[in-house]
């Protein structure tokens, strides 16, 4: 093993060839695991395994592709008998003539927000896998076939957590060139070396010569050794078991892998150890080709990378310092203003977001816990996550989808000890702020040297100068004259001799002085000039993003214009001019669906009458007069939607006057339950009630019966809405109704879902059935008058 | 992303067998006539899902219009994959049945998922609830019969009696709520 091993990434390698078409060849049927025969049919696994040693295989991955305890649960088979026996059985095959890989597939369920399985539970159902092989003596550990970054991410750290074998990573790709996941395979080269496996490959899905394109975006930009199982081709429609390429014809096409410089060979579906051989008698011998790698700097989510080649903003708009509607926001977990904030920032020119929830009175680890997937789940630009408390730090790197900025270190010894062993585990890359015990050093060539020092320190523990970016501090010229200078020649000297990627806050320049927005506009220019890669800035801001767009171009980051014309080309720049002269009240501005009228007449309002009294006065008559449309069939949904749009624009200029505990008409929880993914419906009487000025704590969906009675008694809620799309997840809500009943019988049920009759309803103990959002809010108008 | 898959019917006294694997569906009167069917799964993406979640936080007028839009799609997809069937079979086919409809339990989500494996050729997952994702996903079975079919309407013998329900008379068939 070892001898095999240090020749990775130095001499060709070959793998195996599928075992599940071989074992089909000979009877096992379609949709069956062939795991089980490695106790009831050993032989024959044997079997397979000797012909791919013949063949030439120096690895053979073991029988345990969808060995996991998902999957077994229906066999009867204990998982660590089977892995064992698995284990077992290659090891004799080999006879010592090649490596046994504990061969780790898919778990068969999607991970949130997709699906429902979690990243913890995902990483322990993994962990078996790997305990058991290990212990059985497997050489190495090799995941294959997975289309999910983030399932990969929890394979691989289960892995890292719980053995010291090599691991070889797979992932499959699609014709497209991304997984069916939309991952591209710079996203996955980027996560995956900085996790720190052994070598990466690709496997099954398509031919060889349709990975053309993934393969050379993998070998470009992973250092690690790539490895490539493709399938043999496409499968013919006449027989499941045969594919289009010949043994001769898919080796042939290897040869397009080889160029690319991919180091080991084997095969999956449609392969046999015929295409072993072929393609070992076509590669025995030869030196492995060179390969191009960039040196670049990539983070990424699960399905988006971004390389920093050149300005990228971080949009800093996720901060709560002085943002009153994000900290209550953040308190109250309204999930809809947190991507509300991620999606203007991104729609204004963010490439990256950069993430902060630090304030008092909230735990930071159990917030950005909930934050992270819920702007994952509506973006895939990638996150910098913004926190020095460890704990947080590590939860957040744990649960995030990619590979995210961490800002950030300090050049302080304990900061350094603390979290570059955390940056390092999750394979992040790390912004180091140019600080340390001294404070904030004063001067250019003193901040420049902390950098070195923080850059030091990154190397010695294995993270990657590509994946450090240096702050050189913004501190405001007008507590600090020269604050500018400084941190502009700290900039330039961290650019030029470290050859680092730079970050700056730009915004704190200007803090205390007047015409501030301009001010930071004049920076960020001289700041990009003297060598400023990621600009933290607030996109929305008139002119930043615009900056940043003419400075590329001028540069020629921009080489064909297509961002600079996208952003300022004669279509983009029509806008739509209403009538200034033409003013509108509130109530008709909402039925209407203005929403910047609305804001606007809202807004004028508040000069004569109180907040609560334009709400009660305007506004709801406004919601109410549309409902009534809505119920004669006189308007219909997406037109009721519309209008509720047009009274949160006006809503949102009221709550700048209201004390965020005055007003509100009730607190409502609503959920979708256990087992359920389906939330459009519910997001919409979510909305609905709103506007109505109740108070909506929204748990999203797949929530099970425990969780919401938890939240129901925390919050003294006294009205749950439930929804189900499905029939197989009623008895989830029959469950949480019962189960809310037990423990409030004075908290009121409604129900709702395309599935349920108001007889059913009743059926299962609901308070009212609820058809569609008008009269959910009807009926939640009636519960909290009778209160 | 569609997945089509043809294999023979054995038919029983208890079911039909799919052939090469180990699952029998229930007695399906239309069915009989077919010894071949065609087992499909098609998905617009995950990335549908993305797409409409995003929309929806913009705007949820706009995600009610995406998912909307969404959902004519995957209609159209449906269409297309009979129309696949009917020009590779160089026969008759009869109307899809799906898991969930009045013909085959829900749960037969799982076999379908798990004949195709669907995981690995389009991406498309089944929980313990049957809930198939992506969201905007179909599956199901069309048989494939050599004598010219009459498609039945399923609502004459459905037992859920609803608003939506369509009536065959005169070998026409209109909804009852028109």
């Amino acid at each position: 093993m070892a001898s095999l091993l240090a020749t990775l990434g130095k001499e060709v390698i070959f793998l195996d060839g599928a075992m599940g078409t071989m074992l089909q060849r000979n009877g096992l049927k379609l949709g069956k695991h062939p795991e089980s025969m490695s106790i009831t049919h050993p032989g024959a696994i044997e079997a397979v395994h000797r012909s791919y040693v013949e063949a030439g295989s120096q690895i053979l991955l073991t029988n345990t592709f969808g060995a996991n305890r998902k999957k077994l649960s229906a066999t009867g088979h204990e998982l660590s008998k089977i892995v064992s026996q698995s284990v077992q059985i290659a090891k004799t095959a080999s006879q010592g003539f090649a490596c046994v890989a504990l061969d780790i597939g898919p778990i068969g369920e999607s991970l949130v927000p997709i699906g429902t399985l979690g990243f913890d539970e995902c990483v322990d159902i993994y962990k078996d896998v790997v305990i058991a092989g290990t212990k059985a003596g497997a050489d190495l550990i090799f995941i294959e076939t997975i289309f999910d970054l983030y399932e990969m991410k929890a394979a691989i750290t289960a892995c890292k957590e719980n053995s010291d074998l090599p691991i070889f990573a797979s992932m499959t790709f699609a014709e497209d060139g991304r997984t069916f996941l939309g991952c591209p395979p710079s996203a996955a080269a980027a996560l995956l070396t900085g996790l720190g496996v052994t070598a990466i490959g690709v496997n099954c899905s398509v031919g060889p010569k349709t990975l053309v394109p993934v393969i050379k975006e993998i070998t470009q930009n992973t250092p690690l050794p790539v490895f490539a199982k493709p399938n043999a081709g496409m499968p013919r429609l006449d027989s499941p078991n045969n594919y289009d390429l010949s043994p001769r014809e898919f080796a042939a096409e290897m040869m397009n892998l080889y160029e690319l410089g991919v180091c080991a060979f084997g095969g999956c579906c449609g392969t046999s150890p015929e295409y072993i051989s072929a393609v070992k008698e076509r590669f025995t011998g030869r030196k492995l080709a060179s390969r191009n790698i960039k040196q670049t700097s990539v983070v990424c989510s699960g399905s988006k990378s971004v390389v920093i080649d050149s300005v990228r903003i971080i949009g800093e708009r996720i901060n709560p310092t002085g943002k009153k509607l994000l900290k209550e926001a953040l308190v109250s977990r309204d999930t809809g203003y947190i991507q509300h904030q991620a999606l203007s920032q991104l729609d204004a020119g963010a490439e990256i977001l950069d993430v902060n929830v630090g304030m008092p009175g909230i735990d930071e680890a159990e917030t950005l816990e909930w934050i992270i997937p819920t702007i994952q789940a509506v973006t895939d630009a990638p996150l910098q996550i913004d926190t020095t408390n460890p704990k947080a730090l590590e939860r957040a790197l744990r649960i995030y989808n990619g590979k995210p900025i961490v800002n950030s270190v300090n050049g302080e010894e304990k900061s350094i000890s603390t979290v570059l062993p955390i940056v390092k585990k999750y394979g992040a890359s790390v912004v180091g702020l140019t600080l340390d015990e001294r404070g904030i050093p004063k001067t250019a060539v003193s901040r420049f040297e902390v950098a070195q020092k923080i850059l030091k320190s990154a190397k010695e523990i294995g993270i990657s100068e590509n994946d450090v970016f240096i702050d050189c501090l913004t501190l405001t010229v007008s507590a600090e004259p020269d604050g500018a200078v400084v941190t502009l020649d700290a900039l330039a000297m961290v650019k030029e001799k470290l050859e680092l990627k730079t970050v700056l806050g730009v915004s704190n320049i200007s803090f205390g002085l007047p015409n501030r927005e301009f001010l930071n506009l004049m920076f960020l220019t001289m700041a990009m000039e003297r060598g400023l890669t990621l600009p933290i800035v607030n996109p929305n801001i008139n002119g930043v993003t615009d900056a940043v767009v003419s400075y590329r171009l001028l540069k020629r980051e921009d080489k064909n214009p297509d961002r600079y014309i996208e952003r300022f080309g004669e279509e983009s720049s029509v806008r739509l001019r209403k009538d200034p002269n033409k003013k509108l009240d509130v109530k008709t501005a909402i039925i209407r669906a203005l929403p910047q009228e609305a804001a606007t007449a809202a807004e004028e309002l508040l000069k004569t009458e109180k907040p609560l009294d334009v709400i009660n006065s305007h506004i709801i008559p406004a919601l109410d007069e549309v409902g009534e449309r809505f119920e004669q069939g006189k308007v219909y949904l997406p037109q009721m939607l519309q209008s509720s749009e047009a009274a949160k624009a006006a809503f949102k200029v009221l709550k700048k006057h209201m004390d965020a505990k005055s007003g509100g008409a009730g607190r409502i929880l609503i959920a979708t339950v256990k087992g359920d993914i389906h939330d459009i419906g519910k997001n919409i009487v979510k909305v609905i009630l709103e506007n109505y000025g109740f108070e909506m704590i929204d748990m999203g969906r797949d929530v099970s019966s425990e969780d919401i009675v938890a939240k129901m008694k925390s919050e003294n809620i006294r009205l749950v809405g439930l929804s189900a799309l499905m029939t197989t997840t009623l008895p989830s809500m029959k469950a949480t109704i019962k189960a809310l009943k037990a423990e409030s019988p004075y908290c009121k049920v409604f129900v709702g879902g395309a599935v349920l009759t108001k007889e059913y309803a009743e059926k299962i103990g609901a308070d009212f059935y609820a058809k569609d959002a008008k009269t959910a809010v009807d009926y939640a108008k009636k519960v909290f008058t009778d209160l | 992303m569609k997945f089509i898959h043809y294999f023979e019917l054995d038919h029983k006294e208890d079911g039909t067998g799919i052939a090469g694997t180990d699952t029998v569906l229930p007695y399906i009167k239309p069915l009989q006539a077919c010894l071949r069917c065609a087992v499909f799964a098609a998905t617009l993406g995950h990335g549908a899902d993305t797409e409409i979640r995003s929309a929806f936080a913009r705007s949820p007028s706009s995600g009610l219009a995406l998912d909307t839009a969404a959902n004519r799609n995957l209609f159209e997809l449906h269409r297309k994959i009979e129309e696949e069937v009917l020009a590779a079979s160089g026969a008759y086919i009869m109307s899809v049945i799906s898991p969930g409809s009045c013909y085959l339990d829900i749960s037969y989500q799982k076999d379908i998922v798990s004949i195709l494996n669907t995981i690995h050729t389009t991406g498309i997952f089944v929980n313990d609830y049957c809930v198939l994702t992506p969201s905007k996903t179909i599956t199901g079975i069309i048989g494939i019969s050599e004598t010219p079919v009459v498609k039945e309407n399923q609502c004459d013998t459905c037992t859920h009696k609803c608003e939506y329900g369509r009536s065959t008379k005169n070998g026409i068939t209109v909804s009852n709520s028109w």
